[in-house]
């Protein structure tokens, strides 16, 4: 983990996102987590919460609700032993601004070896909703493979890929009978979830039409890519620069070849947007 | 709002599942929703309701503070909430989250065949050459590069839209902040002109005090923060290229209020607490509880 020299010499750190002030009982309450796993919902990072409280510390979520520590209605995170369990928002603007704080935190904190793995929900393209992707590198929306940023509205294309010894521990975690497919490969990380992922769904009529949306899948099928997201791209630029090993494992909803909508019943969902909750706990029972 | 201009292929869709608001075009959503005026989106759940609070004290004419207005309907990702005439809803930090947000609120009001409807954008931001505490109207949005445009990249290809905002709602907004500021006990200091709207906190807002060290120096933030004054920005936010952007697209009445946390000249830092964050942001909602319902409704 590197971090900006700048504010190691602050002697006063306010993190702004996270509504917090650097204190030693802050530090306490955050002090020896190895183990980020971020998602998108609050709601999910609750359930993930109460599911490591029940597979490592053994207690029945029906006498039991985890402690929020973070207080912003932006951001909530629950810690488990050494696993801490936080939300991100929706798209590459919300997890950078998340990513920050929390590294802070995580600096101060001495959690200077932790590992981040976003578990996501996603669009597959020409593969079998359901089945989950454990990303290798991350794509913009134009294909190309990288995150651009413009700090001072000077461009800078910084390098998306994910950690390759991590992406091995996960997949050596996982038993045979996992019941549904885990595949290695590149996502698209778009900065919308309509025209940016060339749906035909959204409020705004698509400068495109199907013929320029088959050869744009196409060339996604040409660089391995599995599935369209919003987060991928700006979490392994962060964690490239930062030095912290990362990785996304995300469930495909839908497939995008056969359309846009995510129609499939409620429940459907639910069972599919626990299963990278399982293989992360898959993971992380070969750690802990 | 202009329905023509809105994307004809939803006819062809059976049901349109508005995944992230948690209903869908088959719902009986007239007569959950009746008529609808204004929809205000601001970025957390916290402000969102400090807003509803202010909304539904001067609408329902409520004289004590002790009340909670709840959200309605999927409350994972948006907090979406309606006064009288007027809906509130929280999108989340950045422009791909209020993008979702933008998208799915429009397509519910195709539904409700609502098309004389205002947007209203209201977010906490750093402000530059203005007091904290102060209300920037956005006249245009401006990209980190300081250029007046959105880009967003649809099936792989760049498209770029125009960013200013409602000429006519700035000028009707301006002026009952004037004869406000002389009949009310209580002033608001506001001002007109541009904001950057940046794609995360640190970096693109050229602050230093991020976790990753920034590719720049003080001296160059310094300088780019000069230049952003002297084209007549006053404040930095997350999302008013893309709001902008969005709603030009669709004739969209919109107007963009930036409220001012901290003076990015001064500090990169806010330095203000969490109680006076909110106090600032609960006189902006007031005002435009008072402005909405006592003028442009």
């Amino acid at each position: 983990m590197k971090i900006n020299n700048l504010i190691k010499a602050l002697d006063k750190v306010y993190l702004y996102n996270f509504n917090m002030i650097i204190t030693e009982q802050l530090i306490s309450e955050f002090k020896g987590i190895k183990y980020v796993c971020m998602q998108g919902s609050s709601n999910r990072s609750l359930e993930f919460a109460l599911k490591l409280a029940k597979e490592f510390l053994r207690i029945d979520a029906k006498y039991f609700a985890p402690v929020n520590l973070i207080p912003t209605s932006k951001f909530k995170g629950y810690r488990i032993g050494n696993i801490l369990s936080i939300s991100h928002g929706m798209g590459s603007a919300s997890i950078l601004t998340m990513l920050h704080d929390l590294s802070v935190l995580m600096y101060y904190a001495g959690n200077h070896d932790c590992e981040y793995i976003r578990l996501g929900t996603s669009g597959g393209i020409n593969i079998e909703p359901g089945s989950v992707v454990i990303t290798d590198q991350a794509f913009m929306a134009d294909l190309v493979a990288g995150y651009k940023m413009s700090p001072l509205g000077k461009d800078i294309i910084y390098p998306t890929n994910m950690n390759s010894d991590l992406n091995l521990r996960i997949l050596k975690a996982q038993p045979k009978n996992l019941g549904f497919d885990i595949l290695e490969g590149n996502s698209i990380a778009a900065d919308d979830f309509y025209l940016s992922q060339c749906r035909f769904d959204g409020a705004i009529n698509p400068s495109y039409d199907e013929l320029h949306q088959k050869k744009y899948f196409e060339k996604i099928k040409e660089l391995n890519i599995l599935n369209f997201e919003m987060e991928s791209a700006a979490l392994a630029s962060f964690c490239n620069r930062a030095e912290i090993p990362a990785t996304m494992v995300a469930v495909t909803l839908l497939n995008r070849i056969h359309g846009d909508q995510i129609s499939s019943s409620y429940n459907v969902l639910e069972k599919f947007s626990l299963r990278p909750q399982e293989i992360i706990v898959n993971y992380l029972k070969t750690c802990n | 709002m202009d329905i023509e201009k809105i994307n004809p292929l939803l006819q062809q869709l059976e049901v349109d599942y508005l995944y992230h608001l948690g209903l869908d075009s088959k719902m009986d959503l007239e007569t959950i929703f009746g008529t609808i005026k204004f929809v205000i989106f601001t970025r957390s759940n916290d402000d969102a309701a400090i807003i509803v609070h202010e909304l539904a004290k001067k609408w329902y004419q409520i004289e004590t503070n002790d009340f909670n207005f709840k959200p309605i309907f999927k409350t994972e990702r948006f907090n979406l909430y309606k006064i009288g005439l007027i809906m509130v809803i929280s999108h989340g930090v950045g422009i791909p989250s209020i993008l979702i947000c933008l998208n799915e609120i429009t397509k519910l009001l195709k539904y409700l065949k609502m098309s004389d409807v205002i947007f209203f954008n209201i977010q906490p931001s750093g402000g530059l050459n203005v007091p904290i505490g102060s209300a920037v109207i956005i006249e245009e949005a401006l990209n980190t590069n300081l250029e007046p445009k959105f880009t967003s990249i649809e099936c792989g290809v760049e498209h770029e839209y125009l960013t200013s905002l409602n000429k006519e709602l700035i000028k009707t907004i301006s002026e009952f902040n004037d004869i406000y500021n002389v009949k009310s006990t209580f002033k608001l200091n506001m001002v007109k002109g541009k904001s950057i709207a940046a794609n995360d906190f640190y970096e693109e807002q050229a602050r230093l005090d991020g976790f990753l060290a920034p590719e720049f120096t003080e001296e160059e933030r310094d300088l780019y923060l000069q230049k952003a004054c002297a084209l007549g920005v006053y404040s930095i936010d997350m999302y008013s290229t893309a709001f902008a952007g969005f709603c030009n697209q669709l004739n969209i009445k919109a107007i963009a209020i930036n409220v001012i946390l901290v003076d990015r000249l001064m500090s990169d830092k806010i330095l203000i607490t969490r109680e006076e964050q909110m106090s600032v942001i609960q006189n902006v909602a007031i005002f435009i509880a008072d402005c909405i319902i006592e003028k442009i409704l």
